[in-house]
């Protein structure tokens, strides 16, 4: 009997199996291809944020302040968390990122916060925000509903009732204090500027490529929320208070990167990149630094992270 | 024979990327604070790496229990000898307008055990069981 023209089961079989075994193979790493293309842009947001920076100083001759309360209120000291809508360095920043109509429409700096929001037309831009604030890898939704901000007549200091308004999200965070978030006498890239303090290059003693300028908050890791952070404008700026305006717009380093064993974690740099974040550095450089960088969590500036963040600590570190 | 060949060959191709760890090496830590007998909640238990690298942190529970975590997903602290920070300490939150937010929470636990710390373990691979009973009378 002539063996009939054809495949076998078995031979059939065995061919199906290797291709299952080679797109088993291929699927994990397709994945990891994706994620290395959303974080390569989410490094090209920062970088943009780097020469906007940069641009900002050539104008200004300073670094922009992580946010900016209205100055004639501070002195009156009617600025209670809650009410005040503060301007933050994302803001500022708007014309040097090709933003200028944004930023001439919510009148940055010119009118306070929360009353630039109190207009429906505004309100609706700066809920769109954008896109450059955002991070692709982020999980966070596209109005952040967990650091909310005044509006109109405002709300209650933590600003969860209806005084306050989501608007977007952002997934970068200025560097403020290597150790807790400081309103005034801070180490680190940026701050409140109602202190008189400010920064510069020639202040960044420990070398521009030294130091930390920017980096990223996760919107959830681990099933832990860190809420990420709002563009353009925050809550009142209680000091390290999780609730409150300073840790929307900064970060600090008292809290390991990618934490998620505190409440005030959501006060540190996180992001949902593997094993690390992104960070931009005040020479305008993007480096990834991996979570299992040298740190130490107590008070003394004394590991790389901490030297990384703070401007002038005398140590300016090469291999990280 | 050379079909279990084929298989066992076959089983191994499909396991691939299931074993081999990513990130440094950690031993899981747990234990338990007293403070002069009395279980001690809501502190701040930290372990410094002697050698240097990350501190892995943990806030005992209602029972003074803790778990160290080292960074998101990963529980334990890096191998190696580690000194010891406690601290109960929270700052007190002012408002813009000098209203106490929130009042913190005063240093329960002494110098010895923070600051000055003396308190050192080394932290082995597998399980790690530290309690450690604090004395603040002296």
């Amino acid at each position: 009997m002539a063996r009939s023209k054809g495949f076998t089961l078995v031979e059939l079989l065995v061919v199906i199996a290797i291709i299952g075994v080679l797109i088993a193979l291929l699927l994990p790493a397709v994945q990891q291809a994706r994620e290395a293309a959303r974080r390569m842009q989410c490094s090209n947001n920062l970088k943009q944020i780097g020469l906007a920076l940069h641009n900002y100083h050539d104008v200004a001759k300073r670094f922009p302040p992580a946010l900016q309360l209205d100055r004639a209120r501070v002195l009156a000291s009617n600025c209670p968390e809650g009410k005040c809508g503060t301007w933050t360095w994302s803001a500022f920043i708007l014309p040097f990122v090709e933003q200028s109509n944004l930023y001439d429409q919510l009148q940055v700096g010119k009118l306070a916060g929360e009353l630039s929001l109190g207009d429906a037309d505004r309100l609706k831009s700066a809920e769109a925000g954008f896109d450059g604030y955002r991070c692709p890898s982020s999980t966070a939704p596209e109005l952040n509903s967990e650091r909310k901000v005044p509006a109109g007549s405002g709300g209650n200091t933590d600003c969860t009732d209806a005084g306050c308004l989501q608007i977007a999200t952002s997934s970068y965070v200025g560097s403020n204090d290597s150790y807790n978030l400081e309103r005034a006498n801070w180490d680190g890239f940026m701050g409140r500027d109602s202190e008189g303090q400010y920064v510069n290059f020639a202040r960044v003693t420990d070398g521009s490529s030294n130091t930390i300028a920017v980096g990223e908050r996760a919107w959830m890791l681990a099933g832990f929320s860190l809420r990420a952070s709002t563009q353009l404008i925050a809550n009142g700026d209680t000091e390290d208070h999780s609730r409150q305006g300073y840790s929307y717009p900064a970060a600090a380093g008292r809290w390991p990167l990618n934490c998620t064993n505190n409440a005030a974690c959501d006060r540190g740099f996180s992001s949902t990149h593997p094993g690390g974040a992104l960070f931009l550095f005040v020479d305008g450089s993007v480096h990834f630094l991996a979570e299992t960088i040298d740190h130490n969590t107590n008070s003394t500036t004394n590991s790389t992270y901490e030297y990384l963040i703070r401007r002038d600590d005398g140590n300016p570190v090469s291999n990280f | 024979m050379k079909r279990n060949a084929f298989l066992l060959g076959l089983a191994l191709l499909l396991t691939t990327g299931c074993f081999g760890s990513s990130g440094p090496q950690l031993g899981k830590v747990h234990g338990t604070v007293t403070l002069d007998g009395q279980p001690l909640a809501g502190a701040t238990v930290a372990f410094d790496p002697v050698a240097g690298g990350r501190t892995s942190e943990a806030t005992t529970d209602a029972e003074g229990h803790f778990q160290l975590q080292f960074a998101a997903g990963a529980e334990g602290a890096l191998l190696g000898e580690h000194s010891i920070r406690i601290h109960t300490f929270q700052a007190r939150v002012l408002t813009d307008n000098g209203k106490v937010q929130d009042p913190g929470v005063p240093e329960k636990v002494p110098a010895k055990y923070n600051d000055e710390t003396e308190l050192k373990r080394t932290i082995e691979r597998g399980e790690n069981n530290f309690d450690f009973d604090l004395d603040s009378t002296q």
